[in-house]
């Protein structure tokens, strides 16, 4: 008996056009939690994939329990107990709680009606044991989205379920039900459960893993002791070369108010939030997911309407009706969602950037498709964009590099401010170390900025001040040179749960 | 290379193979009375005012909306057109009267689709259709409104050769060679109401495929979303399109009254159908952002020799309709399918390439 629990050696994975896995090793053993890192494109997903018998590989072989094994299909993966929770949840949210556990493999009488007595029973136990009070009865829709990855390891669990893969987990989650799950995870692997954990989040690969595996370019580069690596060299190793200034130094000028608000509010979502954005000035809005941080910057930007306070552009009141007009005065938003906000996916780089300011390209009524390949040409210069020409779709690009496609629409405008909302959520480390260079240059052009950010590194590091919400309302505004990250995170704690 | 196979991959193409296929095939099966000059003829029962139509449905199919009131539309336009100069109007003020009620009808469809999003068009635009319909069958009953004007009922038959061509062929064309003659003959074959329709045609393919505005309403029908989020103002881009639908509908209902020489309320059945299919053929997807100008002109000429030639061999509507429908469903599917195939094949070439790379050691 080796020492291992899973052992996938060699594996090759080809798609038409691409090599998705190229010899790719990797072993987990028994109650270990392994993490496994890579930037974007660096073939983790597909790996996943092979594992869990969605792709059947082209090479190489899968090894469980000391037997080779062939993963072709996704039941057999479910037989061999390996489940697998995703950032996207799959779940039923019109059915109860432990409907959706039982999902596939229901408490049946010989009748075939289900036996709903047990069948909650079951679940309540299953819930029980991970130290949750969530009844199974409940609506699947109406639970958070913590509680429904709560109720995705439940049903991975009924399943007699020895190896869990957690992809992504915590992207969603706010900063107190991370480390909730992180709890849960630390109990299963007690129970002697191995956990394959894939996170963009250095934090959650200290906290949680005992090992971790780097892919780069569908290669496998290495596995460490969490302990034994720094974490220079692991960045070294997941980018393929030494970034030296993560968080770039800005010495761009502060100069006058660009915009203020004040007491804008919209019943529901946010009351009485005031603040100024000036030129050269990055100003970052946090606080925790749902404190209405997101809402607030779509009202700014026109996509909703307040229902009290006012804004003020350049120190004149103004009512921002729709996106189109928030533009013709200079204020571009980059949304929380790039795929589905930000960007025409089947669409070109070229397309994607020329359409919001398209008229400029235009000689008389006609386009010219000589000067809108010269702006996407431009912009995939300069912002570094890695893609073989400007007529590759946007669908193409990887997370980071997707993201630098949005920012290229905000900037082939005439914008002044930009709104970023959540600029370098699901990007890898080579992109978000340039889009935070990007920000730099921008301020020291004067452009004003206004980031929401959940990481608290890039809070402190990156913004000159931080306004902070907390159930819809601004708790503190405080100069980042002063703040902490505790003093951050305690200001977007919910009152009642302080003490 | 990318580009030149580009080109060749259009959907365009394929148009134009099925058109002289089918053409080639009823010109075999009935040589005499299935020819080129007598397709002409039949334009403008099968293409004209479908044509107009199908140019509205292009555009609302491009935004990923559906509008199903265009023929009910079209036959209250006609009615209206009908009742004003039985009134006693001048006629040109009948005309502009039926256009009114086109934009009318169109402006009404456009401030619903937008004022109610969780409402499917398809719901909406059902609901109008019967409206509509309903508000012709007040106006008219069970009679018919016609006696236009003799000028309005020559262009529904009229050729160019009819309305300005000399009865016999000028010295000048007799005396050159055949094919100056035979494109004099060709021309004047042309029903004048053809000329009416293609000339629409330039300005659609200029205003769609090389204006920014026409690359606006392509960005509103891939991802509305992101399209507002990108400065796009959708709901007065979607008001406007639906309303430019209706005026087209109402032309197309003129159209078909100058054929018909009257007017009765159920002008125009079933024609809003036929206008969805013919911008379906002609590349348009019903989930929005792609299609085509050309693809739609290509699309109704294949739909004319087909229709014409299911026609004369059969002269049996059902099977007319029946053959359609299968062409329709099969040329929407052959991109899947190609597709399928064309992957199956790339992967099962890398395979072996892998495979002969992990063979010789």
């Amino acid at each position: 008996m080796s020492e291992y629990l899973l052992e996938m050696r060699n594996i090759t994975k080809i798609f038409p056009g691409v090599r998705a896995l190229d010899n790719v090793s990797f072993t987990l053993k028994k109650g270990e939690i392994h993490a496994l890192m890579g930037e974007n494109g660096a073939g983790k997903s597909t790996f996943i994939k092979v594992l869990t018998g969605v792709h059947r590989p082209d090479g190489g072989e899968i090894i469980l329990d000391g037997k080779k094994i062939e993963m072709h299909d996704p039941l057999v993966a479910a037989k061999h107990g390996i489940a697998a929770i995703y950032q996207h949840l799959a779940l039923y949210p019109d059915l109860t709680v432990a409907e959706n556990i039982f999902m596939g493999h229901e408490k049946m009488t010989k009748m075939k009606s289900i036996k709903w007595r047990e069948t909650n029973n079951a679940a309540r136990e299953l819930l029980d044991s991970l130290g949750s009070n969530i009844s199974p009865t409940d609506r699947m829709g109406s639970l958070s989205v913590a509680q429904q990855q709560l109720v995705e390891i439940a049903k991975a669990l009924s399943q007699n379920m020895q190896i869990l893969i957690m992809d992504e987990p915590t992207a969603a989650l706010s900063r107190r039900e991370s480390e909730e799950l992180y709890a849960i995870a630390s109990k299963l692997r007690d129970r002697g459960i191995s956990i394959i954990l894939i996170s963009h989040r250095f934090e959650d690969m200290y906290n949680l893993a005992d090992r971790v595996t780097v892919f780069r370019d569908a290669q496998y580069i290495g596995t460490w002791d969490v302990n034994g690596i720094d974490n220079a060299t692991l960045v070294k190793h997941m980018v393929g070369r030494s970034i030296d200034q993560f968080f770039p130094k800005g010495n761009a000028k502060i100069g006058e108010t660009l915009l203020e608000v004040k007491n804008l509010s919209r019943t529901g979502y946010f009351a009485d939030v005031s603040f100024k954005l000036h030129e050269g000035e990055i100003l970052c809005l946090t606080g925790l997911v749902g404190a209405g941080r997101t809402e607030v910057v779509e009202t700014i930007s026109g996509i909703t309407k307040p229902t009290g306070g006012e804004i003020l552009f350049k120190g004149k009141p103004v009512r921002i009706q729709s996106p189109n007009q928030a533009m013709k005065m200079g204020i571009g938003l980059l949304p929380e969602d790039r795929q589905k906000q930000g960007l025409f996916l089947p669409w070109s780089i070229m397309d994607n950037i020329t359409l919001p300011a398209i008229d400029r390209f235009a000689s008389g009524i006609f386009r010219s498709g000589k000067r809108e390949r010269a702006e996407g040409e431009k912009y995939k210069d300069a912002l570094r964009i890695r893609a073989t020409s400007v007529d590759d779709t946007a669908s193409s690009l990887s997370g980071g590099n997707q993201q630098k496609v949005v920012v290229s629409k905000l900037l082939s405008g005439s914008n002044r401010i930009l709104i970023l909302d959540e600029p370098t959520k699901g990007v890898d480390v080579g992109s978000k170390a340039q889009i935070y260079e990007i920000m730099r240059n921008l301020t020291e052009q004067g452009f004003g900025i206004l980031m929401i950010s959940s990481e608290l590194p890039e809070v402190i590091n990156m913004s000159d001040n931080i306004v902070v919400m907390r159930e819809g309302r601004v708790s503190t505004i405080i100069p980042a040179s002063e703040a902490t990250q505790e003093s951050v995170l305690s200001a977007g704690m919910p009152l009642e749960k302080q003490a | 290379m990318k580009t030149i196979k580009k080109i060749f991959l259009r959907w365009e193409w394929l148009l134009i193979l099925l058109t002289v296929g089918v053409f080639f095939f009823f010109n075999d099966l009935n040589p005499k009375a299935y020819t080129l000059p007598k397709l002409m003829g039949q334009t403008r029962v099968y293409m004209v005012d479908v044509g107009f139509m199908a140019l509205g449905a292009l555009l609302i199919l491009l935004l990923g909306d559906i509008d199903i009131s265009v023929a009910s539309t079209a036959g209250l336009a006609a009615t209206i057109m009908g009742i004003t100069y039985r009134a006693g109007a001048p006629f040109w003020l009948a005309l502009i009267a039926a256009v009114a009620v086109g934009a009318v009808c169109g402006l009404i469809n456009g401030l619903l689709v937008t004022g109610f999003k969780e409402l499917f068009p398809m719901i909406i635009t059902l609901s109008t259709q019967t409206i509509y319909r309903g508000i012709n069958y007040i106006i008219l009953k069970d009679k018919s409104v016609g006696s236009f004007p003799e000028w309005f009922g020559n262009l529904g038959y009229d050729t160019v050769r009819d309305a300005w061509f000399a009865e016999e062929m000028p010295g000048w064309v007799a005396g050159s060679p055949e094919w100056i003659q035979w494109i004099y003959n060709f021309v004047g074959d042309f029903p004048v109401m053809l000329l009416c329709l293609l000339a629409v045609f330039p300005f659609f393919f200029v205003w769609i495929h090389k204006t920014p505005g026409g690359k606006r309403i392509f960005a509103t029908g891939e991802n509305i979303v992101t399209a507002r989020y990108s400065g796009i103002r959708t709901d007065r881009m979607k008001i406007t399109l639906f309303t430019l639908n209706g005026i087209l509908a109402a032309v197309g209902g003129i159209f078909l009254a100058a054929r018909t020489g009257a007017v009765k309320y159920t002008h125009a059945n079933g024609y809003e159908m036929q206008a969805i299919a013919v911008a379906v053929l002609g590349g348009a997807s019903t989930a929005g952002g792609k299609g085509s100008v050309v693809g739609i002109l290509l699309s109704l000429i294949l739909m004319t020799c087909l229709k014409n030639g299911l026609n004369i061999v059969y002269n049996d509507s059902f099977i007319m309709n029946l053959s359609v429908g299968a062409l329709l469903i099969l040329v929407v599917l052959l991109p899947n399918i190609g597709q399928y195939i064309s992957d199956y094949w790339r992967v099962l070439k890398r395979r072996k390439e892998a495979a002969q790379k992990a063979s010789p050691k």
